[in-house]
């Protein structure tokens, strides 16, 4: 029997052509190189060949065996492949997961702003909401019957001061009774920062509420300077509306600092408001009766403090034009923050 | 407070056009929150802080902007007036009423005044009277000093006596309202009757009319308290109470009731036939002495200012000023009643020269002698995060809630209440957050959103206490998959899973759910929760009514709150590692019907009797099929063992666990399925 070596290389590649399946290519596999296959049947045959004929042969047979091996893995990487491709996912479908929620916009910027300033060594400090007259007043260098505490209008509560005959508890009208509180129970040197819920009877309208939050500052150490205050609060704006903000300290009246101050700033991020002032804060240096009240030894320390309103900074940052969203607690308004 | 440039430039010439004065005006502490623009003046609205009356007149601004831009001011000259002849005039409420000045004059002609003067009080929006009433406006806004002209003949006896109202007195004041008076009001009476109540406003029948030809001119200095308090009692304000509230000066009635004489004979004619000056105490004290230094200065701004320039704005300010070792001694002027220290003195230059004229620096932050407890922090943080973690959207609402609100929560125990609330919708101190997390639910619910995971952390009140509450609201579908579509509704057992988690996220080991009937929640559908044998909190479904009382329709509500500060003081302190196990584990299951018995009494008697060996106890299934005798209900439960230090045997496994349900079987009567 005659091998035709030239066409059997010719009939292999059209048979691997033509297998459209994996069955159909282990046909063609059996076909050339199984047991009873066309390789074997050279083999087998090249006993009985002459010499020439034996070496012609045998190269072609082991040519056959190295091309059908080659072709037929790389068939049956290609049909593999169209297989899986038939099988393949929409990765474009949404994945299932569950949903993260969503912190309170009011948290969040209690938290970045607590968070700038005790990285520059501020301590955060809590206290409570319901004070006594002492804290929220007298503390602080406020008469009791003085048009300087028209601007800190009070809730009572029907509820004693245990410590004050006479007296009912209130609700703060800042977080400054926190300083009071922080300096009754420590010695200087000492910087904490003091966020909360305060409470005074305004109307409610779009830009007043009765209940709000503030931030309290107070640093207090030997040689604490007006200067020191300008700057600590400069970094703080720097760090928390962009280091383009454009500032200004205006004089004030508050009765527990002197000098006071009002931080007004311009930012471009305040859309639809560039190029107008903008209070943010109030500060100053803290007033000699505060110390005097907390028991310092005259003279002997200076100190600063500052006070920021959460609701407006929030407004102002995201254009929020209505303080009532706060606590109207639209699902739309708590997930876009 | 209202100023007129045009009036303003009559005393100094300020070289500063409206902007850039109103600029330097705001960068002294006197805001300008307006300008406007009135014919050809220019009207600046002014916010002035309650510690400067001094600057409620057109004259001190004019001090203010002979410091700011250190010019030079000219004061009108005012005549003094002696007295001349005995006016009627007693001050029975001496504490009230320090000084009167009345001066008769006599021989007026009232008419329009002056377009000279009118047309300065028009732009300010100052309604025109007469001469004299306009007079005694004019002086008011130029000295700040409130004056008031009575018609002599309409005064009984004409007599003035300064008194406290009596119970019942009334008046019919200048704006037309009859007002009820009692003693905690001054009032000017005349031999019968109040004609004025003191500082705030005068009476209709005793005021200058257009046949009035005989005046009584009214200067006075009345305590701001009791003018605040008369003025808040009525609920009535003026112009005149305002500056009376915030403190006119001794010194200054005399000045303001000579200038206003001079002004009134100059316009309207006339001349005093009478005159006296009553004071019932004694002037103020010439302002104390007060020494600055160099270095006070230094350590306040941390800045040194030209000793020359401290000099020229304090005299400006109207200090007496005289140097002295290394500094000044300073006497401010008598209507300065805020500069008191040398802090105020320092704040005065440090405004004038402008606070944005003077250095910054960066403190150095101590804070070492501060405790913090950063166990407290870090707990506080986690409250949220793992919260937040599980998909919980977080809300803040009102800390003030209403009775009718408590009514429909079935809130029945004592509550603070607030003694000035602005409205019935906000007078108490909520002691739990649900009404006001059932009204963010019903509102939410009218937008179309009705899967809501809402929590709060903020304050609850109650008398005595004030703690921080952490509120939890589950409502509508369980989290979509849209590989397992159909509308799976959150229940009882999505919520208690919500705080086994948020538990275990804070490392609070050891919360007991006890079943209890609520008021607030469905029967037999809430538990409190426990911890160490205190309660802490509750869990439940909020009943059907209570949820119809807030306008919810067609919605399950689940509620759990739990009081943060008691569950932080059961917080067991830091975890001890505890070895991994990695000797095999062997699970059994366990099918039993259970009749009135709660998983959490098989779970002990397991635990009980499994000699440290049963290592976890899973609830895998609950069955309430037909299959089932009445009553019973089917619980499938996955028992794991393990040895700490060996593998457990096959014999040894089969045996604890037989033992086990013997037990359940024996000592709760469940039964084997």
């Amino acid at each position: 029997m005659s091998w035709d070596i030239e066409k059997i290389k010719t009939d292999l590649n059209g048979d691997i052509g033509g297998a459209s399946s994996l069955d159909m290519l282990e046909a063609v596999r059996l076909k050339y190189l199984g047991k009873k296959g066309l390789v074997q049947s050279i083999y087998a045959a090249l006993s009985s060949a002459g010499p020439e004929e034996k070496k012609s042969l045998g190269k072609g047979a082991n040519d056959i065996k190295t091309l059908a091996e080659a072709l037929i893995a790389e068939r049956k990487k290609s049909l593999v492949t169209q297989s899986q491709r038939r099988d393949a996912i929409d990765v474009s479908i949404p994945g299932v997961g569950r949903v993260v929620g969503t912190q309170h916009l009011i948290t969040q910027t209690v938290e970045e702003i607590c968070q700038v300033f005790e990285r520059m060594g501020f301590v955060l400090q809590q206290g409570p909401e319901i004070e006594t007259e002492f804290n929220n007043f007298s503390a602080l260098n406020i008469p009791l019957d003085h048009p300087s505490r028209d601007s800190f209008d009070t809730f009572y509560l029907d509820q004693p001061d245990p410590e004050a005959a006479g007296r009912y508890l209130l609700l703060r009208s800042h977080t400054s009774p926190g300083q009071v509180r922080v300096m009754q129970h420590n010695k200087p040197p000492l910087a904490v920062i003091i966020p909360g819920k305060v409470y005074r009877p305004d109307a409610l309208d779009a830009s007043h509420s009765f209940m709000f939050h503030q931030i309290e500052g107070l640093l207090v150490d030997k040689h604490v300077t007006f200067a020191d205050l300008k700057g600590l609060l400069t970094s703080f704006c720097r760090k928390y509306f962009g280091p383009d903000v454009k500032m200004r300290f205006r004089p004030h009246f508050f009765p527990f600092t002197e000098p006071s101050a009002e931080v007004d700033i311009q930012s471009n991020i305040f859309k639809g408001r560039e190029g107008k002032w903008l209070e943010i804060l109030g500060c100053g240096m803290v007033h000699p009766k505060v110390f005097a009240s907390a028991g310092y030894p005259e003279g002997e320390y200076t100190g600063l403090a500052f006070g920021l309103g959460v609701e407006r900074i929030a407004m102002l940052k995201h254009g929020i034009g209505d303080i009532r969203t706060f606590v109207e607690n639209d699902m739309r308004f708590l997930k876009q923050f | 407070m209202k100023l007129s440039l045009n009036w303003l430039n009559k005393y100094l010439e300020h070289g500063l056009n409206a902007n850039d004065l109103a600029y330097r005006l705001t960068m002294a502490g006197l805001e300008v929150e307006s300008i406007e623009n009135a014919g050809d003046d220019v009207i600046f609205e002014l916010e002035i802080t309650p510690n400067r009356p001094d600057c409620l007149n057109v004259l001190g601004l004019a001090r203010e902007v002979s410091a700011i831009t250190d010019k030079d001011m000219i004061a009108p000259i005012v005549h003094d007036y002696e007295d001349v002849a005995d006016v009627d005039i007693v001050i029975e409420d001496v504490a009230g009423c320090g000084r009167y000045i009345g001066t008769i004059i006599e021989g007026i002609q009232v008419r329009p005044l002056s377009t000279e003067y009118s047309s300065i009080l028009k732009a300010l929006g100052l309604k025109l009277i007469s001469n004299i009433v306009d007079i005694t406006n004019f002086v008011m806004f130029e000295f700040g000093q409130p004056l008031h002209a009575f018609d002599l003949d309409k005064l009984e006896g004409s007599k003035i006596i300064v008194r406290r109202a009596k119970k019942g007195e009334k008046i019919i004041t200048l704006d037309e309202v009859e007002r009820e008076l009692d003693e905690s009001i001054l009032v000017i009476a005349d031999a019968r009757k109040p004609v004025a109540i003191a500082g705030i406003m005068g009476g209709r029948d005793t005021g200058v009319t257009a046949t009035t030809k005989k005046i009584l001119l009214e200067a006075a200095f009345f305590d701001l308290g009791v003018v605040r308090r008369g003025a808040r009692r009525l609920g009535l304000t003026s112009d005149s109470c305002y500056r009376f509230e915030r403190g006119v000066t001794w010194k200054n009635v005399e000045a303001g009731s000579n200038r206003a004489t001079d002004l009134i004979m100059q316009m309207a004619g006339g001349s005093i036939s009478a005159r006296r000056d009553v004071t019932a105490s004694k002037p103020e004290r010439r302002r104390a002495e007060i020494i600055v230094t160099s270095a006070d200065i230094q350590a306040l701004l941390g800045a040194s200012l030209e000793p020359v320039r401290v000099e020229r704005i304090l005299k400006r300010l109207g200090c007496i000023v005289a140097t002295a070792a290394n500094g000044w001694v300073v006497i401010p002027p008598h209507f300065r009643n805020d500069l008191r220290s040398k802090e105020d003195i320092i704040e005065e230059l440090a405004r004038v020269v402008g606070y944005d004229n003077l250095p910054m620096s960066l403190p150095h932050v101590k804070a070492d002698n501060i405790v913090v407890d950063c166990d407290k922090l870090f707990f506080n943080k986690r409250v949220r995060d793992v919260m937040l973690a599980q998909g919980f959207n977080e809300v803040v609402t009102y800390s003030l809630m209403s009775r009718g609100a408590l009514d429909k929560i079935c809130y029945a125990e004592p509550v603070i209440r607030l003694q000035n609330p602005m409205s019935a919708e906000h007078e108490i101190m909520r002691p739990t957050a649900l009404a006001n997390l059932l009204q963010v639910v019903a509102y939410n619910m009218n937008r179309g959103h009705k899967d809501l995971r809402l929590v709060e952390v903020g304050k609850c009140y109650v008398p005595g206490r004030e703690s921080l509450v952490l509120s939890i609201v589950l409502t509508g579908r369980r989290e979509a998959d849209w590989r397992r579509p159909g509308k799976d509704n959150v229940d009882f057992y999505d919520l208690k899973g919500v705080l086994e988690e948020f538990f275990t996220g804070l490392r609070v080991r050891g919360c007991v759910f006890n079943p209890a009937e609520l008021a607030v929640l469905e029967p037999g559908q809430g538990a409190t929760i426990a911890l160490n044998g205190k309660t802490i909190g509750y869990i439940g479904k909020v009943a059907g009514t209570v949820v119809g009382s807030f306008e919810i329709k067609k919605l399950n509500v689940f509620f759990a709150e739990i009081d943060l500060d008691l569950l932080s003081a059961g917080v067991s302190a830091r975890e001890k590692f505890m070895p991994l196990n990695d000797f095999p584990a062997a699970v059994r299951d366990i099918s039993l019907a259970v009749k009135d018995v709660s998983f959490d009494s098989m779970r002990g008697v397991c635990q009980e009797h499994g000699r440290g060996l049963l290592k976890q106890i899973e609830f895998i299934e609950l069955y309430t099929g037909d299959k089932l005798e009445d009553g019973y209900k089917g619980y499938v439960l996955s028992l794991t063992y393990q040895a700490p230090d060996r593998t457990l045997t096959d014999e040894e496994v089969n045996g604890l666990h037989e033992e086990l349900v013997g037990r359940l079987v024996g000592r709760l009567g469940v039964k084997r399925r």
